[in-house]
């Protein structure tokens, strides 16, 4: 009969246990009241062999765990923040196209350069530049006069036209989540 | 890269709440944090690695831009994978009347392709998983994919199959014993 309780509990907390053992190796912890907690899983795990086993395999296929590609996140980012300004921007930009991750359906890199803040950042320093060379840069200009033009006429830009290089949408935000949007540039 | 630093690990209605009200910050965690679980969702239905990049692509910004009429009812991710799952179906439809109408669909058949980024001595071992993995029934593989590799309640997985709670745990020990009569028997 004792016989019979022990091992009709042994095997339901088997099954708890087991239950559980994907949350370990998903980083999850428990904090519900019918989960189980760490401290008893542990205790489980150093008396049964079978569950030590069970464990041994779920680490095995965990292993194969797909991740998504290195783009999505920015991807989404920037369709997101191009559509949905921040409340310092204005309103209205279109939200671009899917950019499809089948290299197939891939639109020409070169029609959504303004899509991408960082790629838009480049064109417009490259931009500038020219200005300054057609305006009257001279070979025997120094730097920091062309600095200074530069300066000043950037800055002519940004406040003009909140949509180059979308730089008010990018007011406040932390270099995370900058890196984040430069990470979506396809090399 | 992880942007964890300003916000806490476990709970999203702070960065739904700043996403909300228009902070980057916010929006781009909350999509770091989902993207894997979404992906893998997508990759367990559709079985095509760009086909569900597509689509995890399509429903978070949909997600994104549907924030303020998320009321909180169900957890952010089960939200999330709800709109993935309309997604899906919403562009099989299109896909299907595209075939009845003869028309290129330009979607691609499963293949066994592996995951990338594994450590080179282990891959043979992860290659043979997934395969095992791939011949599971789809309500089975979701339930041992969303538990094991994302952690989800049986409830979550139950809403993200559309199935019971009580269905949910019956398929994910289903599916692991099956994985593991497999894998013993490819041993002998």
């Amino acid at each position: 009969m004792n016989h019979e309780r022990e091992g009709r509990d042994k095997a339901i907390g088997c099954e708890r246990v087991r239950e559980h053992l994907p949350l370990r190796l998903s980083g999850v912890h428990p904090s519900g009241a019918s989960e189980v907690p760490d401290a008893d899983l542990d205790a489980h795990l150093a008396d049964c062999a079978e569950c030590t086993d069970e464990l041994a395999f779920l680490e095995l296929l965990s292993a194969s765990r797909p991740s998504p590609p290195a783009h999505l996140a920015a991807r989404v980012v920037a369709r997101a923040l191009g559509s949905r300004p921040l409340a310092s921007g204005p309103a209205g930009v279109d939200d671009p196209d899917v950019v499809p991750f089948r290299a197939s359906r891939r639109a020409p890199q070169w029609s959504r350069w303004w899509a991408n803040p960082a790629a838009a950042a480049a064109v417009l320093v490259l931009a500038v530049g020219m200005g300054l060379v057609a305006r009257g840069g001279t070979p025997g200009q120094d730097g920091g006069t062309v600095l200074a033009a530069f300066d000043a006429q950037s800055a002519e830009l940004w406040a003009e036209d909140w949509l180059v290089a979308g730089a008010p949408y990018l007011d406040g935000v932390s270099d995370e989540t900058l890196a984040l949007l430069v990470a979506g540039i396809d090399p | 890269m992880t942007l964890t630093s300003r916000f806490p690990e476990d709970d999203d209605r702070i960065l739904v709440a700043g996403a909300r009200d228009g902070d980057a910050d916010a929006l781009a965690e909350l999509v770091q944090r989902h993207q894997g679980v979404l992906f893998r969702f997508l990759l367990a239905r559709t079985g095509d690695e760009d086909q569900a990049a597509d689509l995890a692509q399509d429903a978070l910004v949909k997600a994104l831009r549907s924030l303020p009429q998320f009321r909180g009812d169900s957890s952010f991710r089960t939200w999330l994978l709800a709109i993935a799952r309309n997604e899906m179906l919403g562009r099989h439809r299109k896909e299907g009347r595209r075939k009845e109408q003869g028309l290129e669909t330009g979607m691609e058949v499963a293949d066994d392709r592996p995951a990338p980024g594994q450590a080179l001595e282990t891959q043979g071992e992860v290659d043979r998983v997934r395969r095992l993995m791939d011949r599971l029934p789809e309500k089975q593989r979701l339930s041992v994919w969303l538990r094991l590799y994302d952690g989800l309640s049986f409830r979550e997985v139950a809403e993200a199959t559309d199935s019971t709670e009580g269905a949910a745990r019956v398929n994910y020990f289903h599916g692991i014993r099956k994985l593991r009569e497999w894998a013993d028997e490819s041993r002998t």
